[in-house]
């Protein structure tokens, strides 16, 4: 059975959430065997993931004036 | 023979988890609540934020998530899971903040005559969720490309590849099956590859 692009970035997917499973490994490497042209694709999603992975968990410091804020409201509903 | 400095010396006492907290917030302990406000906001303020795009309303968000848990503590059936249950809120509460903002926005646009909303329909902010931030053009184009995916799409994103929480836990919080999530998540990349293709070439 032929395997289409959706289903083999399904799988690369699937791979790159579990890069410790050998078998989804030689899977993509198979794939990719058979249609050198995917290797772009492979190569596009390991970019996009890292990528994903390395965004910033930006965000304004909490620190005391959030819990101070929580607090209050807490104190003042009960 | 020598006792070392650190054989006599205690380390920090060791933090009760979290259902000792919740448990002793249950019984009238504000001070056992403020301890899991002090573990959480962080990761509740990031969630928020990536979701939200816009830090002021984040903080607000985080504020409210935080007091309608206290509120509602003696519901959460499994105290182990106040992580979950909490962020569970405050994904809920800031959808619903981006959905309330967006419509505000559409509302005060038609009444101004402006019906043109190309670039931002559908993200329900006027500034770029990555203004102001400390990163590289390529982080800022994905962050703004994380921003325009859908509700589920993104939340799954967020919560699996940038918060990197079990995909077990984000089915909780977003009250779906695990294969829902990996889905969405799916998705989610294929649009982003999609739209930030040119970012992932080499040159």
């Amino acid at each position: 059975m032929t395997m289409t692009v959706e289903e083999f970035e399904r799988l690369v997917s699937e791979w790159l959430d579990a890069p410790q499973h050998s078998e989804l490994a030689a899977a993509v490497e198979a794939a990719v065997a058979a249609r050198p042209a995917w290797a772009r694709v492979r190569d596009e999603w390991q970019h996009l993931v890292a990528s994903l992975r390395q965004l910033p968990a930006h965000g304004p410091p909490t620190g005391d004036d959030l819990r101070a804020a929580i607090r209050a409201a807490i104190a003042g509903s009960s | 023979m020598t006792i070392s400095k650190q054989q006599t010396e205690p380390g920090p006492a060791p933090q009760p988890d979290d259902e000792v907290l919740v448990t002793s917030t249950c019984q009238g302990d504000t001070a056992a609540f403020d301890l899991l406000v002090q573990r959480y906001q962080g990761r509740a303020v990031s969630v928020s934020l990536r979701l939200l795009g816009n830090s002021h309303d984040a903080l607000e968000v985080v504020q409210e998530a935080f007091i309608r848990a206290y509120r509602n503590i003696e519901t959460l059936q499994n105290r182990k899971r106040f992580r979950s249950w909490l962020l569970r809120i405050v994904t809920n509460l800031s959808l619903n903040q981006r959905r309330d903002r967006a419509a505000a926005q559409q509302m005060a646009r038609l009444d101004d005559g402006d019906q043109d909303l190309p670039a931002e329909r559908g993200r329900g902010y006027g500034e770029s969720p990555a203004a102001g931030l400390q990163m590289s053009e390529t982080q800022a184009r994905l962050t703004d490309a994380v921003s325009g995916l859908p509700d589920h799409q993104r939340t799954a994103l967020v919560l699996f590849c940038l918060e990197q929480l079990p995909q077990k836990e984000v089915a909780g919080i977003m009250g779906c099956s695990v294969e829902a999530v990996k889905w969405h998540v799916f998705q989610a990349r294929k649009t982003l590859r999609r739209n930030v293709g040119d970012l992932l070439r080499e040159p």
